[in-house]
């Protein structure tokens, strides 16, 4: 039953990656729980709500936009991101090239859309199909570690739509980021002080623990 | 539909169905548990095999149909207790067509016994109220005109009818004869010993057993339709509803009260006329379902007719025409759509043989080099296309296709190269034009001179000019919605 007090929030999540990184497989999996093979190319952008009850007082809608991998859409995207307080970006651990382009969409993130202190917006890394062979980089946890760090993501995950893993850790963790950036909004809109960037890192590490784990 | 009792002819398949099934084919009463454990409905079912040279066997023998052996095969019967001789009767169910067909479906179950998709016949109920009646219904080559099971009822009734002759093959057949000494008549006046236990014949329904039936309302459409493919190996036989024998509780477990006895008489007759009330709301639906299928299909013939000989012929002069563009709004024939979109795209690229044949090697070549960006994203994206038809699927009859198609494409026309979404357009004509090279011909003209060509090259002037229209057609269409979005 919700209280009357209970407070809700909606926020614009962003899905973005290569053609084929598993965009749609991973919102599909996180907000129906199911997985197919057979999904079409996403054309444009497609949405999906995620409704999470946070805790006893909070309910979150998440509005994720899952948006067309296909560079050609790039002078779309700015439509796209638009309000937009969160970010997945996506790529295929068993195409090196997808993890190469993760560095451009996330460069086209941050041009194109930031928090209203000017800050850029929180962006979680998602290494996808790691029930899968990887190549390249994908294999080498340190260097996506670093990679992360010096790319100001607010973390990374190996994720794999088909088998579930880690994806509800993933959209917590972002969750968690847009929570704190909110109040830092509401606390008197200060610009925010290196505090949560302290707390980002502190937390990517311990994520980046439980990556190994798995 | 009647109901009379009926011979029933049983063709050698037929026979070794049920030969089959009683593995100690001489004794002849079966009863087949049907272990409808998902529907939890429980059919008794014996057949009784008393032809002229075959003896009766009074032994009633317990056995699980399986499926596996044949398609289906389903033993209804039922055991009469009261004396050495059981019999059965077995009613066939005459359809006032020839040749009709009835299909039913009893696969193979992943849990043991028979899955039936059983369906309650409401003419078999009213005409058996106090009895219990299973139809049985099974899909037959009518070339065989021995083989029958076409639509049975089999019924037990407690009137003393005539023999009822199962078999006609002289190698044993299955002969079911009515039982004349039980009488069914009132709810409950005798019993069925099946297993050791009684069951009482119709008056009630034993609720823990549940109805559940499962309704395959199919059947009736087919039975009316008679268009069934005609399936000699697909013998089946589907058990009606009516086979559910209510009856009492086991020896060993305090006997129904009187009035729990009607009670459950009672609920279990509401039940049938819920049933039959249901089936034929259902009939009904699927006549007019009929009706308008025969409709349409007939609608079609004319189409194709005027497609084919009026407007085709003289496509320049016709092709506007308002009698063109209505028919053409009513949806195109499959068999006229290659033709009609091939005309109506036309060729103003003037795309020849020669460079269709050109693209198509240089995409061949191409699509062996895996580190071609464009050709990775069409490749990721042919088995995304029209993914439930599974025709792009790899190794999908289409797969090859469409790939290459789209990679000519991408040769043909460097600039527009490759979009995400025109896998679908290409689908479209590979799937509709009967030639590849119209197919690509098409395909070309249709993204030359569409908006697509307009958004794929970004024409940021034509581009706007057709947002503005949109939006006055979204306007003057919704206004409600319009003022909502731009207040």
């Amino acid at each position: 039953m919700p209280l009357p007090d209970k407070r809700e929030f909606l926020y614009k999540i962003l899905v973005i990656g290569e053609l084929g990184a598993g965009k749609t497989s991973i919102i599909k999996r996180y907000v129906h729980q199911f997985f197919s093979p057979h999904y079409r190319a996403t054309i444009g952008v497609d949405f999906a709500l995620k409704v999470i009850n946070w805790d006893q007082e909070t309910i979150i809608r998440l509005q994720l936009w899952d948006i067309a991998g296909q560079e050609r859409f790039g002078n779309m995207t700015r439509v796209y991101y638009k309000e937009a307080v969160g970010a997945f970006i996506v790529f295929d651990v068993t195409r090196a090239a997808t993890f190469d382009a993760v560095l451009k969409w996330k460069q086209d993130l941050d041009a194109k859309v930031t928090l209203p202190d000017g800050n850029s917006i929180p962006c979680v890394l998602l290494a996808n199909k790691c029930d899968q062979p990887k190549e390249g980089i994908a294999n080498n946890q340190n260097k996506i570690d670093e990679f992360v760090k010096e790319n100001n993501f607010s973390g990374w995950f190996e994720t794999s739509a088909k088998d579930n893993i880690n994806i509800d850790d993933a959209a917590k963790m972002l969750v968690q980021k847009i929570l704190e950036n909110d109040k830092v909004q509401a606390n008197g809109n200060s610009r925010p002080t290196s505090e949560p960037m302290f707390s980002l890192s502190k937390d990517q590490d311990t994520k980046s623990r439980k990556n190994c784990a798995c | 539909m009647n109901f009379n009792s009926k011979n029933i002819n049983s063709t050698a398949e037929n026979k070794q169905l049920l030969n089959q099934n009683q593995e100690n084919s001489a004794n002849n009463n079966v009863i087949s548990d049907i272990n409808t454990s998902l529907n939890r409905l429980r059919l008794f079912s014996s057949n009784e095999a008393c032809g002229g040279s075959e003896p009766n066997v009074n032994r009633s023998e317990y056995s699980k149909c399986d499926t596996s052996a044949v398609d289906t095969n389903v033993i209804i019967n039922r055991s009469a207790t009261d004396g050495a001789m059981n019999k059965s009767n077995i009613e066939k169910q005459r359809n006032s067509r020839p040749n009709s067909f009835v299909k039913s479906h009893c696969r193979n179950s992943s849990y043991d016994g028979l899955l039936m998709h059983s369906r309650h016949n409401s003419e078999s109920c009213s005409s058996s109220v106090g009895s219990t009646s299973s139809s049985t219904h099974s899909r037959h080559n009518s070339g065989d005109s021995g083989s029958l099971f076409s639509k049975n009822i089999f019924e037990w009734r407690s009137s003393s009818n005539s023999d009822l002759d199962l078999s006609t093959t002289p190698s044993g057949g299955v002969n079911v004869r009515p039982n004349k000494s039980n009488s069914l008549t009132g709810g409950g006046l005798f019993k069925w010993n099946l297993f050791g236990k009684h069951f009482e014949p119709p008056c009630m329904a034993d609720n823990s057993d549940g109805l559940s039936v499962h309704s395959n309302t199919s059947t009736l459409s087919n039975h009316s339709s008679g268009t069934l493919p005609r399936d000699k190996s697909f013998e089946t036989l589907t058990v009606s509803s009516t086979a559910l024998i209510p009856h009492d509780r086991p020896k060993e477990l305090p006997a129904k009260s009187e009035q729990e006895k009607l009670k459950h008489e009672k609920e279990y007759l509401k039940m049938l006329e819920n049933m039959k009330k249901k089936e034929e709301a259902e009939s009904k639906l699927k006549k007019k379902q009929l009706a308008t299928q025969l409709k349409n299909e007939e609608q079609q013939v004319t189409a194709v007719k005027v497609w084919t000989q009026e407007i085709l012929p003289h496509w320049e002069s016709m092709k506007s025409s308002r009698k063109t563009r209505d028919l053409w709004w009513k949806g195109l024939p499959p068999c006229v759509r290659s033709k009609v979109w091939t005309l109506a795209i036309g060729n103003e690229l003037n795309i020849t043989r020669t460079i269709y044949d050109q693209c198509m090697k240089d995409a061949e070549a191409r699509s062996q080099d895996i580190y071609d960006n464009t050709i990775t994203q069409i490749r990721l994206d042919i088995s995304r296309t029209f993914p439930h038809l599974c025709l792009f699927q790899i190794q999908g009859p289409y797969y090859n296709t469409l790939h290459l198609m789209l990679a000519s494409y991408v040769s043909y026309n460097t600039r527009i190269s490759y979009v995400q979404g025109m896998s679908y357009i290409c689908a479209l004509f590979i799937l509709n034009i009967s030639s590849l090279y119209e197919a690509f011909v098409c395909f070309c003209n249709f993204l030359h001179k569409s908006v697509f060509h307009v958004f794929y090259t970004l024409n940021i002037r034509m581009m706007q000019a057709y947002y503005a229209t949109y939006n006055d057609l979204f306007k003057y269409n919704l206004p409600k919605l319009h003022r909502h979005f731009h207040p």
